[in-house]
């Protein structure tokens, strides 16, 4: 004889587990927010400055990033390797997110190390995310790439969900870009965490 | 009973399954506790990845217990918790190894999802494959594989972007990952099969171990069973041969036991005392040589001798001697001893003293002899008895048919003669004067024609008498004779007409039955034939029968005394009654009239109905007595077989003559 609270408690789980589960395939999936995106890189009137010092021959490839986003980890650890396939030449630029009224000492994590050590990126301080507002970027991991000319290329995230690394679609995508492969303008949904403080979501 | 090889085989593999089914029962119990320790140790692994990768979620500069965590705690309890109570709720069922293998690749996907998709996160579907695979049950891992088919192909297909994260995805995308897990599945399978054979092959290997243990044990315990059988018989014998020591010591008897040349190699204490030989003194002689004496007898002596030559035993009373030179009679019972191979090795010899025994047999024939005479006489006494009481019967007809014959002489019309004889003699000179003149002489004729006349009737009558007695006596002779032919054992069978010897019986009383005026009638049926018997014996018999119903007729003093005859055939026999209307028997009696001695008549023997009835056994009949008590009359009933064979054998006619005679 089963007892009735082994039968009771196990079909309580049952749907636990079904609900949860897709309640986290769900997260994972839903693509973050974006915004008006910039289409030429010379109209960001941020990166000017760093611009100026650099090759106007090579590509430029802007990442967005929250310094303490889990769910970045995986654009960085997707984004190496595709750098790491690279043929031509690319000035990468990440812009971290810092509140309005922390130290930029804020900035420092793993993230950060991974994309200035590993990646090569110039890290930009974002103040208030106010570069990446002009830019369109609302989201972690929201990555931009222009050509030599400043014509944006490529536009949106390079993970299959959020925080999920590994070969995807986007991120092929990316690398044919960047080894301009591809002429027309390409945009993938971004997952990660928002750049966008709560109250200004909207 | 043992089983056939048949039916071990069918035991056999019943055990092997049985023992698999528990070996691998058990084994999968204890695969099934470490599952539920390692969903454990995943619930908190997954905690602990989720709260090391992604702790927060961040919105600018705010930041929330991120999702992982919460998804650790409450997917990674769902799962854990189902696959636990599964397995406590069902722990013996094959479908709980199912659905440990269902939560633990949830598990695979769950960690894959919190740890962000790293690759190596991926290697945790093929660590829990192997770890499935500890059941020994390829089925689990297809069960395993099937649900990542599954999840891939449903959310391939249905919600491509969570599985392979763009939307636009093949379809049959999912099959590539399944590919890659059957891949492994395709090795971990046989594997399982593998190890599955290898645990029956062992549960085989055990199952003959045990069986051997058991044939062993079993070996082992007939063998003690045999072993404590033979034990107490061991015993048995030991304590009979005690007992057999013990009486060939203190028995009364001699026993010695020589070789097979008859020398004495051994003798007990018995032959010590009844024979005043010591053991030593014995030793080396035989028993002939040593106890043999003048009136042994020589016979015996060889008999024994040539037994002993042809090895065999003998049985033999013979007189010895003792050493003191005192003769005494000894049973001897003499038995071969034979080796193994069937050779006489040595003789025992058990004697027993009988000379009190021979003595006592010397003085019972002595006092057998002395009763045979007694016997005899008696015997004899017996017969002039019978002789005696059946001649007596004649007798007496005799004496009546002597007094009528006698009577009759004496009240003869002789006298009348005679004095006719002196009228004549006294006018013999003128006769004829006196014929004619005289008045006496004028009657002479007549009256010489009258005692004619009377002479006549009376001579009749005297020859009637005179046959009678002749009768009487010819069967006082035949009584003679039939006693001299019992004592000789002897029948005298002849082809009888009943209606002839009812007649001579009788006639035989016809005196005495005339003397106290008894009506005798007979009824004989027509259609009776002619039967072979004893006649002279069957004639006793119906003598005695009517002189007895005579004597209780005139004991009656019946005023119409009456002596019925009947003779006729009832089943193949014939049935001859004797009825009067006399005296009658009481009832008590009836049983006892025929015992020898036994006589309710006042001048009986209590011999002729004893004799009647063993005659009438002895013809093959019988002789009953019926009667309502006393004063109702009595009737005796002679059954006889019409059928010689049924006649008994002239054996039993000796037997019956020798009882009469002792």
């Amino acid at each position: 004889m089963i007892p009735k609270l082994n039968l009771f408690t196990l079909a309580f789980l049952g749907l636990t587990m079904l609900s949860s589960g897709w309640s986290l395939v769900d997260y994972s999936c839903r693509p973050g927010n974006k915004g008006d995106l910039a289409n030429h890189l010379h109209r960001i009137s941020g990166i000017q400055p760093l611009l100026s010092r650099s090759n106007s021959q090579s590509q430029t490839l802007l990442v967005f990033y929250h310094p303490h986003c889990p769910c970045t980890k995986a654009t960085a650890v997707n984004l190496k390797k595709i750098l790491g396939s690279k043929s031509g030449e690319l000035e990468t630029y990440a812009f971290a997110y810092c509140p309005q009224h922390e130290s930029d000492s804020w900035i420092a994590s793993a993230l950060t190390s991974t994309l200035k050590d590993e990646i090569g990126a110039t890290i930009v301080l974002d103040r208030a995310g106010e570069t990446s507002a002009f830019c369109g970027a609302k989201t972690s991991g929201h990555l931009l790439a222009y050509d030599d000319q400043g014509a944006l290329l490529f536009s949106g995230g390079i993970t299959s969900s959020r925080g999920h690394e590994g070969e995807c679609r986007p991120a092929s995508d990316l690398l044919k870009v960047i080894n301009r492969g591809a002429s027309e303008t390409r945009h993938w949904p971004v997952y990660g965490c928002s750049l966008v403080p709560s109250k200004e979501q909207k | 009973m043992q089983p056939s090889t048949h039916l071990w085989s069918k035991i056999a593999l019943l055990n092997t399954n049985e023992l698999f089914a528990d070996r691998y029962q058990r084994e999968c119990e204890r695969v099934n506790n470490f599952m539920v320790w390692l969903m454990l140790g995943q619930w908190i692994a997954g905690i602990a990845f989720s709260l090391f990768y992604s702790p927060f979620t961040w919105i600018g500069q705010t930041y929330a217990l991120h999702v992982h965590v919460l998804a650790a705690i409450l997917l990674g309890s769902s799962i854990s918790g189902f696959a636990i109570i599964w397995v406590r709720t069902f722990p013996r069922a094959s479908h709980s190894r199912h659905v440990m293998a269902v939560c633990q690749v949830l598990w695979s996907a769950l960690l894959i999802h919190l740890s962000g998709g790293r690759i190596e996160t991926h290697f945790h579907v093929f660590a829990s494959l192997a770890i499935l695979s500890i059941y020994r049950d390829w089925r689990v891992l297809v069960t395993a594989t099937a649900v990542v088919a599954i999840d891939h192909a449903f959310r391939g297909i249905f919600y491509p972007l969570s599985a392979f994260g763009i939307i636009n995805a093949s379809p049959f995308r999912w099959i590539e990952h399944a590919a890659w897990v059957l891949f492994e599945v395709s090795f971990l399978a046989p594997g399982c099969v593998m190890l599955r054979n290898e645990i029956y092959e062992l549960c085989v290997q055990q199952t003959k171990l045990t069986e051997a243990k058991v044939t062993v044990d079993r070996k082992v315990e007939q063998r003690t069973s045999e072993l404590v059988a033979a034990n107490e018989m061991l015993a048995t014998k030991t304590r009979e041969a005690e007992k057999l020591a013990l009486v060939a010591r203190y028995t009364d008897n001699c026993v010695i036991i020589t070789d097979e040349q008859a020398h004495i190699e051994w003798v007990n204490e018995g032959f010590e005392r009844i024979t005043g030989y010591s053991s030593e003194e014995a030793l080396g002689y035989t028993p002939y040589a040593l106890l043999d004496g003048p009136e042994t007898n020589p016979k015996q002596v060889a008999k024994m001798q040539n037994a002993i030559a042809s090895k065999e035993g003998y049985d033999l009373e013979m007189i010895r001697y003792r050493k003191n030179g005192e003769p005494f009679w000894m049973a001897i019972e003499s038995r071969p001893i034979h080796d193994d191979d069937g050779n006489v090795t040595q003789f025992i010899l058990v004697e027993s003293e009988i000379t009190a025994r021979i003595e006592a047999e010397l003085e019972r024939q002595k006092l057998n002899e002395q009763l045979i005479e007694a016997s005899r006489t008696a015997g004899i006494a017996e017969v002039a008895t019978g002789v005696l009481h059946n001649v007596g019967n004649v007798l007496n007809s005799v004496n009546v048919s002597a007094a009528v014959i006698g009577r009759q002489i004496h009240e003869s019309a002789f006298e009348k003669l005679e004095r006719v004889s002196i009228l004549i003699q006294e006018n013999i000179e003128n006769f004829a004067d006196f014929v004619d003149h005289d008045s006496r002489g004028k009657q002479l004729p007549s009256y010489i024609l009258k005692v004619t006349d009377v002479l006549k009737k009376e001579r009749g009558k005297i020859i009637n008498e005179f046959e009678d007695l002749l009768n009487n006596v010819e069967h006082i002779k035949s009584i003679v004779s039939v006693q001299q032919s019992m004592a000789k054992s002897k029948g005298l069978r002849q082809k009888l007409c009943i209606n002839e010897i009812v007649d001579d019986a009788i006639t035989a009383n016809k005196g005495t039955l005339s003397n106290h005026k008894v009506d005798v009638s007979k009824h004989i049926s027509d259609d009776l034939p002619e039967f072979v018997s004893d006649k002279r014996k069957l004639l006793q018999i119906l003598i005695n029968l009517i002189h007895n119903a005579k004597d209780a007729l005139v004991e009656s003093q019946e005023a119409n005394p009456k002596i019925d005859i009947h003779v006729h055939q009832v089943d193949g026999n014939l049935e001859l009654d004797v009825c009067d209307n006399g005296l009658g028997i009481a009832t008590e009696n009836l049983s006892k009239i025929f015992q020898h001695g036994f006589t309710t008549k006042k001048t009986g023997h209590g011999f002729g109905l004893h004799f009647s009835a063993n005659v009438a056994t002895e013809l093959g009949g019988s002789l009953v007595a019926y009667s309502d008590g006393l004063g109702l009359g009595t009737t005796f009933r002679l059954t006889l077989p019409f059928n010689d064979t049924q006649l008994k054998s002239e054996d039993a006619q000796a037997s019956m003559a020798t009882g009469l005679l002792l």
